[in-house]
């Protein structure tokens, strides 16, 4: 599905200015860099169609427009003038603290990372992989082709590029996936990695974005480095007087067996994950077989077991 | 509409598209949750064994999740338990589980099948897997790698004379590909390597007789041809030509 297209993504109709494009709150182009180029580079490409040149990851570009970054600092004004009100600001310094210390973390069956581990080249695939290889053949109904569009209008465009983890301040993960936790190593995805309000496809339900209503409000996004802005953003308004320090990172992460009920801040990382883009693992034994795959791991990853 | 699910034991999840919608059903988790179409990437990731399986209802979809999870956990156990490169340890520890798992007949059918598919590696320790095994008393362990052990020059001429035979005959690599992943899983590499070498020939008669392997005719015939440099040619079919 040309979600672009659908959307009325028309190049033409953006406003221009010298350096960029904007496509009516669905992004925003920009010129190549290369002063012997300079060919419009749409939102969702990573490098120049003419000469290759790097431009930056899509998705980190995306987090640096200028109309998100002005309304991720409102909604950060806000949260702090709340916070305040309810007497948290140590709180608020608190959370702040917990958010730049914050790490990715993804979860997985252990067998499924146990497959990534072992081998060097084996890339930690996307779902898109799959359905390339026919082995998913999504129902073409109007409902699922509404459903599927949810992601893709949060990354428009190179959503098939993104793998998706959560911030967490004790690496523990979202175990509604998986009973093994990946916590990837900052120095490896920082530069390509942006932190999204929550799973994405509940924030284009909660706020009615579709293929209809397909602007995905600005704000709910940011930069790894401005990942506490984010967090403070989202969940200033969660703090009280008095809360433990247990209490404010747990803010961070809530997780169920159910995953409609986990509540987090979504990590996407451009492009795939390799064996040494993890930091750590760390493993709940849950079944017959965990402990030796776990013990399996351990020549090539830090494994803990939990 | 006919229902599909995909499954993946590696991934422990089962999804279930029907007239209901897309539910989740997860190991040792909730079952029969609704789903969108953008959260199956979440759900099976990466995973490379999803199989299809198409006309399940609700009911049948944790047994066959368990079945085909416990069918790759053992595997996977298996594998670390003859891979010389694991430490002793990983693989003292995969003992007692595998032992587990092979209490179940048909996993065991499964992991047999599947190490029939071709010669054990020169990597592999299984004379070194015996002894641990051997040590832990672990005897459904014991007898699966003294009979994988035991047939390995007949799986490697079973092996040799299909990847012989050109794909081409199949109608492309891929589709020769999806047909040998078919014949391993239900056990006809097995059932060649382990038969009589004067009644290895029923096997291929018996699979050109089936409707269900009628695409890859060509293929199985020159497969079968083949064969009879190496086993006898059945008497009815030397004294027939």
């Amino acid at each position: 599905m040309n979600v672009a297209g659908s959307a009325g993504l028309l190049k033409n109709e953006g406003k221009k200015d010298a350096t960029v494009t904007r496509y009516k709150g669905l992004g925003v182009g920009m010129k190549c860099p290369n002063p012997d180029c300079g060919h419009a580079v749409r939102p969702h490409e990573w490098h120049c169609v003419v000469c290759l040149t790097d431009c930056g990851f899509p998705n980190v570009r995306a987090a640096r427009v200028e109309e998100e970054v002005a309304a991720l600092a409102d909604r950060v004004a806000e949260a702090e003038r709340q916070a305040a009100g309810q007497g948290a600001v140590s709180e608020l310094v608190r959370l702040r603290d917990v958010a730049r210390q914050s790490r990715a973390v993804r979860v997985r069956s252990v067998d499924e990372v146990f497959a990534l581990v072992k081998s060097d080249n084996k890339l930690l695939g996307t779902f898109y992989d799959l359905k390339g290889a026919g082995l998913l053949r999504p129902e073409a109904t109007e409902i699922e082709a509404a459903r599927q569009s949810a992601e893709p209008l949060a990354l428009l465009n190179y959503h098939e590029q993104i793998q998706f983890a959560a911030l967490t301040a004790d690496d523990r993960g979202l175990f509604s996936y998986g009973n093994c936790a990946m916590v990837l190593d900052e120095s490896k995805i920082a530069h390509r990695a942006t932190v999204f309000e929550e799973n994405c496809v509940l924030f284009c339900q909660h706020r009615g974005v579709s293929p209809a209503n397909p602007v995905v409000p600005p704000g709910f996004r940011a930069t790894w480095e401005k990942r506490d802005d984010l967090v403070i953003a989202k969940l200033g308004s969660r703090l009280a007087a008095d809360m433990t320090d247990e209490d404010v990172a747990g803010l961070l992460l809530s997780t169920d067996e159910d995953s409609v009920k986990d509540d987090f801040v979504e990590v996407h990382i451009y492009g795939r994950i390799h064996r040494h883009t993890l930091s750590c693992v760390t493993v709940k034994l849950r079944q017959p077989g965990d402990r030796a795959l776990a013990e399996a791991m351990r020549p090539y990853v830090s494994v803990e077991i939990a | 509409m006919m229902s599909r699910t995909l499954v993946s034991g590696q991934a422990g999840v089962a999804i279930l598209f029907d007239e209901c919608g897309i539910r989740s059903f997860h190991r040792h988790g909730p079952a029969g949750v609704l789903r969108s179409q953008a959260e199956v990437p979440g759900l099976v990731g990466g995973c490379k064994d999803v199989v299809v399986v198409e006309g399940l209802d609700a009911e049948g979809v944790p047994a066959l999740l368990e079945h085909e999870w416990m069918k790759q956990r053992a595997l996977l156990l298996f594998l670390l338990l003859i891979d010389s490169e694991s430490r002793t340890e990983t693989r003292l520890v995969a003992i007692p589980d595998l032992e587990l798992f092979l209490a179940e007949p048909r996993v065991t059918v499964s992991v047999l099948h599947r190490m029939f598919a071709a010669p054990i590696p020169a990597e592999a320790d299984l004379p070194g897997a015996i002894d641990l095994a051997s040590g832990r008393n672990a005897l459904q362990v014991m007898r699966l790698l003294v009979e994988i052990q035991s047939h390995q020059a007949e799986i490697a001429v079973v092996r040799s004379l299909w990847d012989a035979v050109p794909a081409g005959l199949f109608g492309s690599i891929e589709e020769k590909e999806r047909v040998a992943f078919q014949l391993v899983t239900d056990g006809v590499l097995y059932q060649l390597a382990i038969r009589d070498a004067n009644v290895k020939d029923t096997v291929f008669a018996d699979l050109l007789e089936n409707p269900r392997w009628a695409a890859a005719q060509a293929g199985i015939e020159a497969w079968r041809s083949a064969s009879w440099h190496h086993w006898p040619r059945p008497r009815w079919r030397a004294a027939s030509m």
